[in-house]
């Protein structure tokens, strides 16, 4: 009986040790270094690595553009996640009714979410181009403007621009998760309701929300997250600019690096960017163990 | 039984996978890696691909040359990359602009040892052979090398009513006042058509700062004293901050411009100015348009007083040996083949790249070319960007914020000036 325990937890950490050690050289390895390369000066190019303490630090906090990288990301963060989960929220409730097609434009509309990001980027670059984008074609069509938009050049119009993008690529994922949400509502429980009297709308926030509620709160997390980590799209749209005005995390950690070849400095953002990432996962992870 | 078949299993998928890894890494080289951005883009991949098959007819397999692929902007930092990790690489393309970084990181040899000391004062002309030299070392040989210039659509100024040559800055503000209010495109209501007095770079760090430091020498400016000072905050830094400001309020530039979208619109006719290199020829030939004469023109920048020297961005193509090649004697092999005057000229003819070697320079199909004779004015003069060097991206975007902060109006000249001192002495 003993040697069948032994065998069974012996059995047990081998099964885990390929995923084990996968996690310690693509993860933990990577990121103790790059705690230990936020004290240093290294460099990409120039052959030197010293301890350099805080420093990095210290210059980060005196550094401007500190607080308003933070503000863009969290303006960009919080209206790439609320966007795309509204439109998907309403498509994925379209979608779930039984009309002639639905299940081919469920398809359809996750097309968006499949095309790679720097395609999109370029998409959207072409769509928002002051000079020959078709978006000024179209208003200038219809007489609402008389004069091109530079969309990209403006503060605000390239947050706007890289947003609507966004959108425009996430609110597919979106809407497959709510889509199967939906379809655990269970169909007697709106009929119930419905018998005792509710209209649709007291259906869908008093039965639908509340049922749906765990999958909302993990997509809208998990949305969260891949916001914060998100390069490709702005890198293409805006590389950061105007002034900065679309630079997040993402982009300046890769600026740092692999332009500036700062890679102490880079690192060293990339810890502050981290930690960020790690209270929403910390709240993603205790919302998974409520649930079970 | 079973579980130790999967046990068994587990450990064997885990070594077999252990020296797998490990087996690459101890592989021969074989063949010669050129690395360069050229190869990739639409304009010159042709010619690549037959520069590197010419050379491959005549080679044994282990000297066949591959080329690695990668755009203009990454350039530097993947041969950074390269060479702090073990892959293979022997020959690169580099911009001049990237010299000063790349040779003092340790990452190119010595061409002086490879070529002999002959080799350079036999073959280029003095100016050329200086930007490929970096504290004295002889890193580069001249691929390619000719300032940046000013290219004109005289056909856009002729229907503008502009009949007078653009020399002073003053000329080129009148000149560009005239494409905005008269040329027929402007005054029509289909905004698609509008053409663009200037197509000046504000968009990113890797063109907006180099040629906006044009203009900062040209009113009498720079980025750095003679003792590394930064001075962008001086009386002539703010007056072309001031005039560059102005070119935008009166719309004849405009934001988020790249040297693709200047590319791209001076090639369908809706830009009058814009600056470029050499190779732009490649970039915006139109046949619709009929010869490239009718529609492009190559010119020095304007001056500020009639009598001033033109200013000129420094631009142009090194061909680099990478110092930890075991193949510097192909390598080298390889850099005489491109350099040729067979290969150098059907560059040239191609894609109008013009040749740096003095004997190929001074052929005829050189000297009778349009584009290369109008581009002789501007060979002299050209600078470095101010900002080359280890920090070249970083002041560069610094640059390029402040500047785009000025034009939407979210900071003065003075303030921006200020701010771009600042940060760049405390980077």
């Amino acid at each position: 009986m003993k040697t069948n325990s032994k065998n069974s937890t012996l059995m047990a950490w081998l099964l885990v040790l390929p995923a084990l050690l996968i996690f310690a050289l693509m993860i933990l390895y990577p990121f103790v270094n790059s705690i230990f390369t936020s004290f240093t000066n290294k460099n990409l190019i120039f052959p030197k690595n010293d301890f350099v303490g805080f420093e990095n630090y210290t210059k980060l906090f005196k550094d401007p553009n500190t607080l308003p990288l933070l503000f863009t990301t969290i303006k960009f963060v919080f209206f790439s996640t609320i966007c795309p989960f509204t439109l998907g929220l309403i498509w994925a409730i379209l979608m779930n009714e039984k009309f002639k097609a639905s299940e081919f434009m469920r398809g359809l509309t996750l097309v968006n979410w499949i095309i790679p990001g720097i395609a999109i980027g370029f998409l959207w670059n072409w769509i928002y181009n002051g000079d020959y984008g078709i978006l000024n074609a179209l208003l200038n069509k219809m007489g609402i403007i008389d004069s091109n938009i530079i969309w990209l050049a403006g503060k605000q119009t390239s947050m706007v621009a890289v947003v609507t993008a966004r959108t425009w690529q996430m609110f597919p994922w979106y809407m497959a998760f709510i889509m199967g949400g939906l379809q655990g509502v269970p169909n007697e429980l709106c009929e119930a309701s419905r018998i005792d009297g509710a209209n649709n709308i007291q259906v869908f926030t008093h039965i639908i929300i509340p049922t749906i509620k765990p999958v909302l709160i993990l997509i809208l997390i998990l949305g969260t997250i891949s916001n914060l980590q998100h390069f490709d799209l702005i890198n293409v749209m805006t590389d950061g600019g105007p002034e900065r005005a679309t630079s997040t995390f993402a982009i300046e950690v890769y600026k740092k690096a692999f332009k500036e070849y700062n890679l102490g400095r880079a690192a060293a953002l990339g810890v502050i960017w981290a930690i960020l990432l790690g209270s929403f996962s910390f709240i993603y992870l205790r919302n998974l163990k409520e649930d079970n | 039984m079973k579980k130790t078949l999967i046990v068994l299993t587990i450990i064997a998928f885990a070594t077999t996978s252990l020296f797998a890894s490990g087996e690459k890494e101890t592989s021969i080289q074989e063949g010669l890696t050129f690395s360069n951005w050229s190869g990739s883009e639409e304009s010159s991949k042709e010619i690549f691909k037959w520069m590197i098959d010419s050379f491959n007819e005549d080679q044994s397999s282990e000297n066949q040359v591959v080329q690695i692929n990668w755009p203009w902007g990454d350039t530097e930092s993947q041969l950074a990359l390269r060479a702090q990790g073990k892959e293979q690489y022997d020959i690169a393309q580099i911009d001049i602009r990237m010299l000063p970084a790349l040779a003092s990181a340790g990452v190119l040899a010595d061409l002086s040892d490879i070529f002999g000391e002959s080799f350079f004062s036999d073959n280029f002309a003095p100016g050329s052979i200086s930007v490929g030299n970096y504290n004295g070392v002889q890193y580069g040989v001249p691929w390619t090398v000719a300032p940046m210039g000013m290219i004109v659509n005289p056909q856009i100024l002729k229907d503008s009513g502009v009949d007078f040559d653009i020399v002073t800055i003053a000329d080129f503000e009148k000149a560009m006042e005239m494409v905005k209010n008269n040329h027929p495109a402007n005054n029509d209501s289909d905004a698609g058509n509008d053409i663009l007095p200037f197509a000046a770079m504000t968009k990113d760090g890797g063109t907006c700062a180099p040629d906006f430091m044009v203009w900062l020498w040209t009113f009498g400016a720079s980025v750095f004293d003679e003792n590394g000072n930064c001075v962008l905050d001086s009386e002539e830094a703010i007056e072309t901050i001031n005039w560059f400001k102005s070119l935008s309020d009166k719309g004849y530039i405009q934001g988020a411009m790249g040297r693709g979208d200047a590319r791209t619109l001076y090639k369908e006719g809706r830009v009058a100015f814009y600056n470029d290199a050499l190779l732009a020829k490649g970039a915006i030939t139109n046949e619709a348009f009929g010869s490239i004469e009718t529609y492009a023109k190559p010119q020095v920048n304007p001056v500020l007083n009639e009598g001033d020297t033109p200013k000129a961005s420094g631009w142009g193509h090194l061909l680099v040996i990478i110092d930890r090649s075991p193949k510097k004697v192909e390598a080298k092999a390889f850099i005489e083949h491109l350099i040729s005057e067979d290969v150098a000229l059907k560059y040239f003819d191609e894609i109008g790249m013009l040749p740096s070697k003095k004997s190929v320079l001074n052929s005829n199909e050189v000297k009778n070319d349009y584009w290369s004779n109008s581009w002789t004015p501007i060979l002299d003069g050209g600078r470095l960007a101010e900002t080359a060097g280890q920090n070249y991206s970083a002041y560069n975007s610094i640059i390029v914020e402040n500047l785009q902060a000025v034009l939407s109006g979210s900071k003065t000249s003075e303030k921006a000036a200020a701010d771009m001192v600042s940060r760049i002495e405390n980077l």
